[in-house]
């Protein structure tokens, strides 16, 4: 899984969403290893993609506040394959977070159009 | 796959959480790690204790398909942090010369 590092020092990875008909969408997601979710995206997202709702949690965002977040269930394509993950609701930019990182390593040139790469580790 | 929707506006999950956490989970589960996710069904009071999220809720909607499920963790009001950090317990400042 591979992106850059833009302008503004955020690292940008591109992800798809796989749709429940089949179609796909590629969204331009945040690196935030202050995040503990594995996903964030924005309800304008979620509402086009038409992502099937899963449950509904809590977070704590920046500056202590707590937001109800529903979550969602979205297949991603990841590392040649598909992936199930939790998508929390949040009006944010979309967010990759650390639950999604588990178990990769994540690497960053952290420079204006640097590579990010997004591998797995070998199991232990 | 039964399409799963919402019964209830968000603060009510919020609301009805809370209450079912603190009127009968909180004690008993005082001692289990603080980071352990519990999912409760806000309809029947049913609740799953786990260190992964999914495998909780996933035990509660084998329990009630239409389960409606809030999240938390054991020792915490929420279930994530994101742009934040969670609370931690070791210090971050260490002096490492005179």
């Amino acid at each position: 899984m591979k992106g850059k590092v833009i302008a503004a020092r955020e690292a940008v990875v591109p992800l798809v969403l796989i749709d429940d008909q089949g179609g796909s969408w590629e969204i331009d997601c945040v690196v935030d290893t202050a995040c503990t979710a594995e996903l964030t995206l924005p309800p304008d997202a979620i509402q086009a993609i038409a992502l099937p709702w899963s449950r509904s949690a809590p977070a704590e965002i920046a500056g202590g506040r707590i937001v109800e977040c529903p979550r969602y269930k979205a297949t991603l394509l990841w590392n040649g394959g598909r992936r199930e993950v939790e998508v929390v609701e949040l009006d944010d930019e979309p967010l990759i977070g650390m639950a999604l990182l588990e178990e990769h390593r994540l690497t960053i040139d952290v420079r204006d159009g640097g590579d990010v790469e997004i591998a797995p580790l070998a199991a232990r | 796959m039964t399409e799963r929707k919402p019964r209830y506006p968000k603060e009510e999950f919020t609301r009805r959480g809370q209450e079912i956490f603190d009127r009968k989970i909180e004690a008993v589960v005082k001692d289990e790690d603080p980071f352990k996710f519990v999912a409760i069904d806000i309809e029947t009071g049913d609740f799953e204790v786990d260190v992964n999220r999914d495998a909780a809720a996933d035990r509660l909607t084998e329990k009630n398909p239409d389960a409606q499920i809030w999240m938390r963790r054991v020792g915490f009001p929420v279930a994530d942090w994101i742009r934040t950090r969670p609370p931690g317990n070791k210090p971050r400042l260490r002096k490492v010369s005179p």
